[in-house]
């Protein structure tokens, strides 16, 4: 059996690339099984799926906790410990990232990366990164021909989105880079871990203190970034009371923005009664 | 750094990009101050007050199941009042916490006139749990179980209304609010904050992702309700109801619909129907004043 980890985000499509998987498989006379893990569905938050494939029946209902092959769909969620947890010595980690990314894991692994976020920025103006993840993880994985993939992704959506979604594939498939990836010996350290280890540095208490980042550096969230124009602000405060995640405020040269943790909802842009923000293209 | 230096709500919390109930919070809670512990329920604001080991809220926050908000409230007041502090309670929950399965243990606790400030974020559906319908959900709205189409019926039954329910009960101090409105909300706020007794606001909470619109048209969409005069402002203070803003010249309702994807099976007809409703209604308003009356037929 083949067991595979997906971590995303809510609304990166996740679970529809392991659904499209598992029908390939399917068509191939194989077992599949495709299945989120519940939890909050809030756009943003971080979401896994599971996919499981074998030539006999599949009764395992459980998720998977020692993967043959992880997928990330966003390299932020690297931070957390539990993403490349249990994963098989020689296995695989594919993640969304532009360079080899900076991860510690307990045994040798095969990483694969892929530039998913600009390829799908450059197809869909926004961050889906699900397809282009698919073909890069196919390709180095080997589970889905090229031409099975193409076909499972034009039979899961509607005709209008399908050649686009193609063609994200198709460039992850041509552009995705592999590399053998050491055991480090930090990671080595933290073998046998639970996901829960980190509960050990906390008192046996469900309490939680107040600190900034509760779900990570946010800004990553962004699909374009809030552009101030100084000279035409008025200093009338309106985009610091409307901002949800109260990142913007007031100072004497302006309007300035914590970028750290902006998620890029476009509210003080729209709300700005006289056009003094507006939103720009991601790092421009 | 760019922000304050100690906010109440942290930033980079798990909520959505252009979440209402995170801004309703932020302007609630710096309204109100450090001095207040607050009570959530399972709710988007719930899930989003802890992402353990970190904590958004910077005031004491109190979790509880589903149902129990004012139930905690009315125990820590006790409590309080046995500890002689003095702090505001502020009970933070989502509609479906409110309007249906908390309804019982909230108009309990009205009626044995505890001192709290009960917010009622409204995005009108279960949203932490992926957009099932609630009592509040308005007539027409898609939501995931009501997906209309083959699938089946999109909502039939028309919204449940919370504020005039709790009115009922001959509270002290009611009001409805809209983070479109930042002002009127925190003066709302600090009002509730002074009456002893229960006190109750209920606020437009948009949802990007449940009701399907671009997360930059959050507060926008809540004005255009207002600007409607679909979603009305009002409080009502020991008896006297007033109405705090009536649009001048209302916007198309078509305004507050259409931009958003759980309405996008809503045909002219439909619109017609829905501004000659709210038409009448600010007709009567017009000419008799505001009134919480409850109609007879639920049309
Ligand atoms: C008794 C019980 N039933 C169901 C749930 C699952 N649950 C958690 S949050 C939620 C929806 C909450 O909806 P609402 O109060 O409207 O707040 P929102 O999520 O929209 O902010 C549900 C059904 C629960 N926690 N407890």
């Amino acid at each position: 059996m083949k067991e595979v980890r997906i971590h995303g985000r809510g609304g990166q499509g996740g679970l529809t690339a392991a659904r499209i998987v598992a029908n390939a498989m399917l068509k191939d006379g194989k077992n599949a099984q495709a299945f989120p893990e519940f939890g909050p569905e809030r756009r943003g938050a971080p979401v896994r799926s599971y996919l499981r494939i074998d030539d006999r029946p599949i009764l395992l209902r459980t998720p998977v906790t020692a993967p043959d092959a992880v997928v990330v769909m966003d390299a932020t969620l690297l931070e957390r410990r539990d993403t490349v947890l249990g994963i098989k010595p020689g296995g695989l980690l594919v993640v969304n990232a532009r360079e080899c990314p900076k991860v510690a894991v307990s045994v040798a692994v095969r990483i694969a990366w892929v530039d998913a976020m600009g390829i799908s920025a450059s197809l869909f103006g926004r961050q889906i990164p699900n397809t282009a993840m698919l073909g890069a993880w196919c390709r180095v994985d080997g589970i889905v021909g090229q031409a099975a993939m193409e076909t499972a992704i034009r039979e899961w959506f509607p005709a209008k989105h399908a050649e686009k979604n193609v063609e994200a594939a198709r460039r992850a498939w041509d552009s995705v880079q592999v590399a053998d990836l050491a055991a480090s010996a930090t990671a080595e350290a933290a073998k046998g871990e639970t996901a829960f280890a980190y509960l050990d540095d906390y008192p046996i208490v469900a309490t939680a203190y107040p600190g900034e980042g509760g779900a990570g550096r946010t800004g990553s969230w962004r699909v374009t970034d809030p552009v101030v124009d100084s000279e035409r602000c008025v200093r009338c405060g309106r985009c610091v009371t409307a901002c949800p995640e109260g990142v913007v405020v007031l100072t004497e040269d302006g309007v300035t923005i914590d970028l750290m943790y902006c998620k890029g909802c476009g509210i003080c842009a729209l709300e700005c009664p006289v056009k003094a923000i507006r939103s720009g293209e991601v790092g421009a | 750094m760019a922000r304050n230096e100690t906010p109440l709500v942290m930033p980079g919390n798990s909520s959505c990009a252009g979440c209402g109930a995170v801004l309703i919070a932020r302007l609630v809670t710096e309204a109100i101050g450090p001095n207040q512990i607050m009570v959530i329920p399972a709710c988007c604001m719930g899930a989003v007050a802890t992402s353990f080991p970190k904590a958004t809220f910077n005031v004491p926050v109190l979790r509880t199941a589903f149902a129990s908000t004012a139930s905690f409230l009315t125990g820590l007041e006790a409590s309080a009042k046995a500890k002689g502090q003095e702090v505001t309670l502020v009970g933070f929950a989502g509609d479906g916490a409110t309007v249906d399965i908390g309804l019982a243990a909230l108009s309990g606790a009205i009626e044995r006139g505890h001192s709290f400030v009960y917010i009622c974020y409204d995005n009108e559906g279960y949203m932490n749990t992926g957009f099932q319908r609630s009592g509040s959900t308005p007539r027409g709205a898609q939501t995931s179980t009501t997906p209309g189409g083959a699938l089946g019926r999109y909502k039939a039954e028309p919204r449940k209304d919370i504020a005039k329910i709790v009115a009922a009960h001959g509270i002290p101090y009611l009001a409805t609010a809209s983070p479109a409105y930042p002002a009127d909300l925190t003066r709302k706020v600090e009002r509730a904050v002074a009456v002893k007794g229960p006190t109750f606001l209920h606020i437009m909470s948009p949802c990007p992702l449940g009701w399907g619109f671009p997360s930059a048209n959050s507060v926008e969409l809540a004005r255009t309700a207002v600007e409607s005069g679909l979603w009305k402002l009002y409080e009502l203070d020991h008896g006297v109801l007033r109405l705090s803003l009536s649009p001048k010249k209302r916007k198309p309702v078509k305004e507050f619909f259409a931009p958003q994807s759980r309405f996008a099976h809503l045909s002219d007809d439909v619109y017609e129907e829905l501004q000659r409703a709210v038409d009448e209604e600010w007709t009567t308003i017009e000419k008799e004043g505001f009134s919480l009356r409850c109609e007879t037929s639920r049309a």
